[in-house]
């Protein structure tokens, strides 16, 4: 049984459905039920309600069966959601994690970095280097950044989830 | 003829991949994969190649075992009982990992949604 109240879990869902989606989420019936029946139950927009059982599907957290009407022939779609995937999923998304920090740890690694005093962004050397050390923006001086925190700090955090 | 011969065979795979999963589940205490491999009556090779699949999805769990002096394996199943400590490391300051539902072309080395989670993880161990 997952639990919907682990802040790992929540924002898990929270980052895929967004705060509308979290309301179908946490509403929906453990039984079979129709887009209609669960935007009834939630007061969530019938839209919405059918974005956020699409992307739970997609992600293997929900099922559907399709049932068709003899008289009329039409289709009625019942759902239902299904949480035992959810630990495949943070797998696949941890591991997508720490190749995206990993990509930015030799990033970080590999360039040096300026900023400028207002503010206005963070530049590698190659782009100063040729504007003289002026800040493309609002051509004010430009600083070097050390970045060896965010090294480090990336270094252990990709540890830490490896 | 060939499509159904073709029908047979997915059939026939989905089905071994249900039964193997649930046949797992019914002993807690673990079962060797050869004798689930003579339960549900699959060949050596489709027999590893799906505890291989499963163990993927994290459905299952295998420890090395000398069953009548021959090599195997003892499948265990896997039930999910909240994150892991690894798992609690892509959430910092109430902020889960940036990349997950991101529908943004994805280029980390200058990503600010990245930045912005890297220096919540620094000013939370700061």
């Amino acid at each position: 049984m997952v639990n919907l109240d682990d802040p790992v879990i929540q924002g898990l869902l929270f980052n895929l459905v967004g705060e509308d989606g979290m309301d179908v989420v946490l509403n929906m019936p453990e039984r079979e039920i129709t887009d209609d029946g669960v935007a009834e139950i939630t007061n969530v927009p019938l839209n919405i309600v059918r974005r956020t059982l699409y992307i739970l599907f997609e992600n293997r957290l929900a099922t559907y069966r399709r049932e068709r009407n003899k008289d009329s022939g039409w289709l009625t779609y019942l759902w239902k959601i299904d949480l035992n995937g959810i630990n495949e999923l943070l797998e696949a998304e941890t591991e997508k994690f720490i190749r995206n920090l990993t990509t930015k740890f030799n990033f970080e690694n590999d360039n040096m970095f300026y900023v400028c005093k207002n503010n206005c962004g963070r530049f590698v050397f190659d782009i100063v280097a040729e504007l003289e050390f002026l800040c493309p923006n609002c051509a004010e001086d430009v600083v070097f950044d050390d970045n060896e925190l965010i090294k480090q700090t990336l270094k252990k955090r990709i540890n830490e989830l490896t | 003829m060939v499509n159904v011969e073709y029908k047979k065979v997915v059939c026939c795979t989905f089905m071994s991949d249900e039964e193997m999963i649930e046949l797992i589940k019914s002993n807690r205490e673990g079962i060797l994969q050869s004798d689930v491999r003579k339960s549900l009556g699959i060949d050596s090779k489709k027999c590893s190649r799906l505890v291989s699949k499963l163990m993927k999805k994290h459905l299952i769990r295998r420890e090395p075992e000398l069953a009548k002096g021959r090599n195997t394996f003892r499948l265990y199943p896997l039930t999910f009982s909240g994150p892991s400590e690894k798992h609690k490391k892509l959430l910092v300051k109430g902020r889960f990992s940036p990349c997950t539902g991101c529908t943004l072309d994805c280029a980390p080395e200058t990503c600010l949604l990245l930045n912005e989670w890297v220096y919540a993880v620094i000013e939370e161990e700061s």
